[in-house]
């Protein structure tokens, strides 16, 4: 596993911790990247401790966008804020010019690195125009927006849902969407801020549980000066090595606040720093077992340029590691769709975000977006309902059973992974069998989650069951909402369709599809066909098609339903009997429109 | 007016944080009470809640090694 060690010297007051960080790193053997600040810049003391350090440890140098409060910053634009991304434009570019002069005078290079926790497109422009020597930025923190909104008191306004959990090429239009080719990168190597535990930052606040042994005590999940937890996150990481040609990739960054008396922490401030160094010591000893390689990040952008192709798909097998759930969720990424696979869920996507689209999107006081940068989400089962509550669902996938009356929704058929394999053009998630039990009979289910780039995701089942029902009829299903948010955003222009199969004329001449069309209406109305070669949805606002197919070359029957106000979504069905044993295959193929 | 109410720095409300939510609660006269919620409580109070918080964590305290994660 490749790691990278973040520090952000920053105030003069907090010299001694910064030194105290540099410390605990140097201790255990691992060589950091000092991410300077505005403060630290005019600190004739930390620019020497941090110059000392390269040329003794070989540290890296670079530029932090954050704490651009301090007076240089006032003077140029006429105020301070906490974070680049806050201001206009035209401040962008004056700060990120005064900041390149000003590393170059102290430190007598060129920054190679720099850090935000939000770099959209037009600001990472910016910084390729004027600071043309940065190879790689932390440039996003994964799934940071809606539930951190809530939980620093709806005062965090970083929205950055939906990028790419580990270090990615940034598209041009969309710092947060996985590049598709060279023409499509930015041209800097991208990481995440903090490595993020990718079930409870799913489930809920990012900043709770991440890389970042602060922030875990922050969530409480630990105790007293003991936080196995920060050790487990680590090794989970590891374990990816195996679905990604050996490759993993883990940073932490910790910044000084953190180690002083903190607003979001119950606790002493020595206990953050025994927690730290824990962290790097354990890092230390598995760098020393030749299990981890400390990299700066300019080297590891060398190193990524090298050996990771631009549309390179990533897997992350995720399992829940603090409250001993043993819940498995599966997340894959490529240049076309970001999904999640819930295996909780009987395999129902609970997050897919359709890169296939390619929205352009960039933040700031004059973008039309302000200070949301995520990319949207066709499905967001926490911010949408997601598993019927107390109405109906919301948006996800799921297959339904119907036999004798009775409905079974495999929603509510918990399972785990089996097993997860990658080859160079398909991914497949097999999931452990689910028993049930539907109108006095007892199933077993098999789910197989095979995904493709391109943005096709094929679902197989298999049914197997005793006595002496013939057949039972399946539904496969997607509940789509076009969002960025938890609050529903208008249905302007989606469009739903069933396509009916090809017609042949008598002269065996192909027709057009025959195809019958809704305009989304918020009037709960459907369309039905029998015999369907699919069911499609249009979102004009993630510049997407969706289509499910039948793809086991059987006659499914298609229904696509519009919603109204209290359940905005338009769902896409397939339903068709199936046999004991016979296995069931259908298609969601996502497309740009 | 007194000027007796002063924020209490590392001391979030035990309800809000229950929600996922971070609220500085203010102190006065030994208690300490919240802006966002109706919570309030003396400190012994305010750390007894934060342990029941601990307890759903039920891993918090497990090491699990790395041979094991496969069949986590
Ligand atoms: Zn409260």
């Amino acid at each position: 596993m490749i790691l990278n060690i973040l520090h952000r010297p920053d105030s003069p007051e907090r010299a001694h911790l910064f030194e105290l960080e540099q410390q605990y790193a140097h201790e255990n053997g691992i060589r950091t990247t000092i991410l300077l600040t505005p403060e630290a810049l005019h600190d004739r003391d930390q620019v020497a401790t941090a110059l000392r350090h390269q040329s003794e440890f070989g540290d890296e140098l670079g530029l932090s966008f954050h704490g651009l409060t301090h007076e240089s910053i006032v003077d140029l634009v006429g105020y301070g804020q906490e974070a680049l991304w806050l201001f206009s434009l035209d401040q962008k570019r004056a700060i990120v010019s005064a900041l390149a002069s000003r590393f170059r005078e102290v430190i007598g290079t060129d920054p190679l690195s720099v850090a935000s926790y939000h770099l959209d497109s037009s600001t990472m422009a910016i910084v390729r125009e004027l600071m043309p020597s940065v190879v790689a930025a932390v440039a996003g923190c994964f799934e940071e927006g809606v539930r951190v909104f809530h939980g620093c008191n709806h005062s965090w306004y970083l929205f950055n849902e939906g990028m790419p959990w580990g270090p990615w090429y940034p598209s041009k239009s969309h710092t947060l969407r996985p590049a598709r080719d060279e023409d499509d990168w930015c041209g800097i190597v991208a990481v995440p801020h903090l490595m993020r535990d990718m079930v409870l930052s799913y489930e809920g606040r990012n900043d709770f549980w991440a890389s970042h042994p602060p922030n875990v005590m922050r969530g409480m999940g630990y105790e007293g000066e003991d936080c196995p937890y920060d050790r487990n996150l680590i090794d989970l990481f590891r374990w990816q090595e195996q679905f990604n040609d050996g490759y993993s990739y883990y940073n932490s960054f910790v910044s000084t606040a953190w180690l002083a008396e903190h607003h979001a922490i119950d606790d002493r401030p020595e206990v953050a720093q025994s927690l730290y160094r824990q962290q790097l010591e354990y890092l230390g000893k598995l760098k020393k077992e030749d299990s981890v390689n400390d990299m700066t990040m300019s080297e590891f952008a060398t190193w990524f340029r090298s050996e990771r192709r631009i549309g390179s798909s990533e897997l992350y097998f995720a399992k829940e590691l603090l409250y001993g759930s043993r819940k498995h969720y599966v997340w894959y990424l490529d240049p076309d769709q970001r999904l999640l696979i819930d295996a909780t869920q009987s395999g129902s996507i609970g997050d897919l975000r359709p890169y296939t689209g390619a929205v352009p999107v960039a933040t700031g006081p004059e973008s039309e977006q302000l200070a949301v940068g995520s990319y949207p989400f066709l499905v967001q089962s926490q911010h949408r309902t997601g598993m019927q509550n107390h109405f109906q669902d919301g948006s996800r996938t799921t297959a339904i059973l119907h036999c004798g009356g009775l409905e079974l929704d495999l929603g509510t058929c918990p399972t785990r992974v089996g097993a997860v394999t990658r080859k160079a053009d398909v991914t497949v998630a097999t999931l452990e069998p689910v028993t049930a039990s539907l109108a006095g009979t007892q199933l077993s289910i098999t789910t197989a989650i095979e995904i493709r780039s391109g943005g096709r995701t094929r679902f197989r089942r298999t049914i197997s069951w005793e006595g002496t029902i013939a057949e039972i009829s399946l539904t496969e299903r997607i509940k789509c909402a076009p969002g960025t948010t938890e609050y529903p955003e208008r249905m302007d222009g989606v469009r739903g369709a069933i396509m009916k199969s090809i017609e042949t004329t008598t002269d065996g001449d192909e027709l057009a599809p025959a195809e019958s069309s809704l305009d989304y209406g918020y009037r709960g109305r459907s369309l039905e066909a029998e015999s369907v070669s699919a069911v499609r949805g249009e979102f004009p606002s993630v510049n997407t098609a969706v289509e499910l197919a039948p793809a086991d070359g059987q006659m499914w029957r298609g229904l696509v339903e519009e919603g109204h106000l209290y359940s905005p979504y338009l769902t896409l069905s397939l339903t068709r009997l199936i046999s004991r044993d016979q296995e069931s295959a259908v298609c969601l193929q996502l497309s740009s429109l | 007016m007194s000027a007796a109410v002063e924020p209490v720095a590392r001391m979030r409300c035990p309800v809000c944080f229950s929600r996922e939510i971070d609220v500085l609660l203010l102190h006065r006269a030994g208690r300490y009470y919240c802006v966002k919620c109706s919570y309030q409580g003396d400190v012994n109070e305010v750390r007894a809640a934060y342990a029941r918080i601990r307890e759903k964590y039920k891993n918090r305290t497990t090491r699990i090694p790395f041979e094991q994660i496969e069949s986590l």
